[in-house]
């Protein structure tokens, strides 16, 4: 039986940074495939961290929860999608909150003739 | 000095992270098999509803309100309690997690430390990082912590501390004594037969007679208002984490017989530990393990984690759950080496049993169902039982309102646009 000296490497050390404040949802739409960010992908969302400009944000909006990208501006804040249709604007004086950063996505790029099995598991969709 | 957290309307605030849309509307939580009210959102209070109301009763006047209700999905509630305790535990180096949703911290003699800064710093912290609105209150004393927890929520504030006599002088003044913790109706009834109606009262009595009429659970209390500590703070993280009895055998052991006693045994630890610290369990796992070091032998490492319809702590209960466990992941033909029962999802006792006995008053209760439970284990779970309870074989629990597993499951996880 081989001892090891160090545990072998676990993907979650790389992925989740801290495990009590990480939430996770999933992508359900088109509107950010630009950040690539396709739909099913696993969002991996952490509260801690406060969005700057650029981050990718999950916030709620008129009953809903969505991905976009913080861009904030002088006298309102842009939600971005890769349309403007799909763009969320917040004017100055309305209430927004972040509900967390997104520090990376899961992409499942499995095969659907490989998920059988526990292979179903992989991103679990 | 010692702080006590909570987080505010718990089980509300859990549901409302997932449903913001809920913010500013009535929200109630029901028990067990839709039961009865265990929690509120703040606009419940105000129109009247009560601890413990039997949902029919208040049905009417939840619809009229346009509440919002939810079966208890207590999934969630022991995952975001959990984060909680891990990120207080970041503030203080002893942490003692009193029940699913308020914990004790010591925060040693810090001096120089603006305490005030440091509550608000734990309050808005742990608001951004969990989702979960909390209260602080800090005191010399944990009855102390306690109280100015409970004034911080009367004035609308999420913090207050009590650092300095005089601080703590103005807020006796004028604390009902009902709202002391510690004081139960038996008590509270006591109290008001003298005539004693404020913290501050109750404090200016001598302490021979406190102890004399109060017991020594009373001596303390009002030692600890007086900022004397008494009650000590144990690290009982473990009720976050899980109970687990496990142990190696000291030879392999190949028959189901054998490692059938091994695991009532851990079962009836398990359940032991449990009642001690008054909660009950939702999950209960069972593992097996071969010796992974010893090559020869074929390895076999099963666990299977049974849900149980309803949170339990008695022996017989979790023996019997155990044991079937046991006999689903059972393969003749190994060794093993070692086998153990894991509890996880502990919730308190007093929520699965609480409504069933609010005529009582809070001793009697736990005497009723202390008795019911010796009963019941030494003759068989169901031998005695609460009339509401039912005879119906089929122990379905109702959850007609349940949310989904935002944080436990993958397949019920939210999706964004």
């Amino acid at each position: 039986m081989l001892t090891h000296e160090e545990p072998d490497l676990d993907v979650s050390e790389i992925i989740v940074i801290d495990p009590d404040n990480t939430f996770y949802m999933r992508m359900g739409s088109e509107a950010m495939t630009g950040y690539h960010i396709l739909k099913d992908h696993i969002l991996v969302i952490d509260r801690t961290l406060k969005p700057v400009p650029g981050s990718i944000v999950v916030f709620f909006h008129e009953g809903e929860f969505y991905t976009r990208q913080y861009m904030p501006e002088h006298s309102k804040l842009i939600l971005k999608a890769q349309t403007e249709e799909e763009s969320v604007i917040i004017e100055n004086g309305e209430s927004w909150s972040c509900w967390g950063v997104v520090t990376l996505t899961l992409n499942p790029v499995l095969q659907p003739a490989h998920k059988i099995g526990r292979y179903i598991r992989v991103c679990a969709c | 000095m010692f702080a006590h957290v909570d987080i505010n309307n718990c089980y509300v605030s859990c549901e409302r992270l997932f449903r913001p849309e809920l913010e500013g509307r009535v929200v109630v939580v029901l028990s067990n098999n839709d039961g009865c009210v265990i929690a509120r959102s703040n606009e419940a209070k105000a129109i009247g509803i009560k601890m413990a109301d039997a949902e029919f009763i208040v049905r009417e006047r939840l619809k009229e309100s346009n509440a919002v209700i939810f079966s208890s999905n207590y999934a969630l509630y022991a995952d975001m309690s959990a984060r909680l305790m891990n990120n207080l535990a970041r503030y203080t180096y002893t942490l003692m997690v009193y029940s699913i949703d308020e914990a004790f911290m010591a925060l040693g003699n810090i001096k120089g430390i603006d305490l005030n800064q440091h509550a608000a710093t734990i309050s808005n912290n742990v608001f951004r990082d969990t989702g979960l609105p909390i209260t602080v209150g800090i005191g010399p004393t944990l009855s102390l912590a306690k109280l100015a927890n409970k004034a911080a929520k009367k004035q609308g504030r999420n913090f207050l501390v009590l650092d300095t006599a005089e601080k703590i002088n103005a807020m006796v003044q004028t604390f009902p004594i009902e709202d002391v913790w510690g004081i139960g109706m038996a008590y509270y009834n006591k109290l008001r037969e003298i005539n004693i109606q404020t913290a501050h009262d109750f404090r200016s009595l001598k302490a021979d007679f406190v102890r004399q009429q109060m017991t020594v659970q009373g001596w303390r209390l009002h030692q600890e208002l007086w900022g004397i500590p008494c009650n000590v703070i144990k690290d009982v993280a473990e009720r976050s984490k899980g109970i687990e009895s496990s142990q190696s055998f000291n030879t392999y052991q190949t028959t189901l017989e054998k490692v059938e006693e091994a695991v009532a045994m851990h079962a009836g630890t398990v359940a032991l530990k449990l009642r001690q610290q008054k909660s009950m369990a939702l999950n209960l796992t069972v593992y097996l393990r071969t010796n992974k070091h010893n090559v020869k032998h074929d390895q076999y490492y099963p666990s299977l984690t049974v849900k149980i319809p309803f949170a339990a702590n008695s022996v017989h209960e979790l023996t019997q759950v155990c044991v079937q466990a046991l006999r689903a992941i059972w393969q003749p033909g190994y060794n093993y080496l070692k086998t153990g029962v894991r509890a996880t999802g502990i919730i308190p006792e007093g929520e699965v049993q609480n409504n069933l006995f609010n005529e009582y008053d809070n001793s009697r209760k736990q005497e009723i169902s202390k008795l019911l439970d010796q009963i019941n284990d030494r003759y068989g779970r169901g031998t005695l039982r609460l009339g509401v309870e039912g005879f119906d074989k089929t122990w379905k629990m109702k959850q007609d309102y349940l949310s989904r597993q935002y944080t436990t499951n993958w397949a019920e996880i939210i999706v964004t646009r």
